[in-house]
């Protein structure tokens, strides 16, 4: 009962990862800003709140220990870091 | 997109403290427990690759019985992780030190409890729930534009004390995460080699919807010598805008959990003793980004009798 529970919802996570992978693969080359917010919420919120504004130096600790905690690829790591940046200069 | 290159090079970083305060409270028939939890997170970053973390965790478990009084108040203490992270390259980082198990994603990711959903712990963290004295390898691997590939291995040493001991172990977890539907999906092992020499097989999901805002989680464990058991659970936020304004701020969250003792149960474990099926349904409000309150109600079913729990608390995150 309980492996076909577990194994129906990963079937149809994937089948619906699929098709919204194959829409995004046929977007357009993003800015850097556009993927560091695309990279901030597809990693970060999925897990937690906003963080309240930090300092430049701030998050670059911050994105160190979440590169351990999420495994976060340096790319992403880089882009959210600058996209937290961006946030708190507009806030 | 950006080259990725070296890590965050613009600006120097400092010291951070961070971690969270709690206070829960739990009723179950004749007795009630309240916990406060005092969990504090140091991070110092160490030159341009390096960064020493680490989490203590202190708490005062009371316990009210009904017909009995309080029983004696231990103070709990433990430090979940102390480690040095070193960042080889953009896909290796080594880790030394003390640090959380990295089975299945509750330990490393949802243990927090200004992260977790529920306040009350799933049934089969019991198994995942302890910390290792030694290394790990671990990265994330981006695999193209819409996937990337998660790994961690370790080992630790068998190493005694209360608040920093640990088993002989070794294990693995790797994922598969996909940044578009904000999907990932991961597979563990852990092998203890010592005593038990239990054998433990997870994979978990994580998937944040896009078209609609709901949060879905699910974990679970297979093992000969540990048992089986799952849990699933879905977060709700309830940001439609027909929805009063005040109740933006607030989740819906349920959850179903089963677990299934092996035919010969481990000794010195937190898992139940026997077969236990639980739901929860709970509600967090968050006052701000930062301090959450939060009610649940479950309803255990299990093969030693059936019985409600509610669970009511406030969760405060810091970060200075």
């Amino acid at each position: 009962m309980r492996i076909t529970i577990c194994t129906s919802l990963i079937f149809l996570s994937l089948v619906a990862s699929a098709k919204s992978g194959s829409n995004s693969a046929g977007q357009a080359a993003q800015t850097d800003a556009e993927y560091g917010e695309q990279a901030y919420k597809s990693n970060c919120t999925r897990c937690h709140t906003a963080p309240p504004a930090l300092s430049p130096r701030q998050a670059n600790t911050i994105m160190r220990h979440m590169r351990i905690k999420a495994n976060l690829p340096a790319r992403d790591a880089q882009a959210v870091y600058q996209y937290l940046l961006q946030s708190d200069e507009k806030n | 997109m950006p080259g990725g290159g070296e890590l965050l090079k613009t600006m120097p970083p400092i010291p951070v403290v961070s971690g969270d305060l709690s206070f829960n409270t739990q009723f179950e028939p004749g007795q009630q427990t309240m916990l406060p939890v005092i969990a504090p997170v140091f991070l110092v970053p160490i030159g341009k690759r390096g960064l020493i973390q680490a989490e203590f965790e202190l708490e005062a478990e009371t316990v009210h019985h009904s017909d009995a009084g309080f029983d004696p108040v231990p103070v709990s203490k433990s430090l979940e992780y102390a480690e040095f992270d070193y960042f080889v390259n953009r896909y290796i980082t080594l880790v030394g030190g003390r640090f959380a198990e990295p089975f299945d994603i509750y330990k490393e990711r949802l243990d927090a409890r200004w992260i977790r959903d529920l306040q009350e712990p799933p049934l089969i963290f019991a198994f995942s729930d302890q910390s290792g004295n030694g290394g790990e390898v671990r990265g994330g691997v981006p695999l193209g534009r819409q996937v990337d590939l998660n790994y961690t291995a370790y080992f630790s040493a068998e190493t005694s004390g209360e608040i920093a001991g640990s088993q002989r172990m070794m294990g693995l977890r790797s994922s598969v995460f996909l940044p578009g539907p904000r999907l990932e999906i991961g597979f563990s092992f852990n092998h203890t080699l010592q005593d038990t020499h239990a054998t433990g097989f997870g994979t978990d999901l994580t998937w944040t919807m896009r078209k609609i805002p709901l949060d879905l989680r699910a974990e679970s464990l297979i093992s000969p010598d540990a048992g089986n058991g799952y849990w699933v659970e879905g977060a709700w936020r309830l940001t439609n805008s027909s929805l009063p304004r005040w109740l933006h701020r607030s989740q819906a969250v349920l959850r179903q959990e089963q677990y299934f003792t092996p035919s010969k149960p481990l000794e010195d474990t937190e898992l139940p003793t026997v077969n236990t099926t639980r739901v929860f349904g709970g509600w967090n409000f968050y006052l701000t980004d930062g301090l959450r309150i939060s009610a649940a109600y479950g309803r255990q079913f299990a093969d030693g009798g059936n019985h409600n729990l509610w669970d009511i608390g406030i969760n405060f995150r810091l970060l200075k």
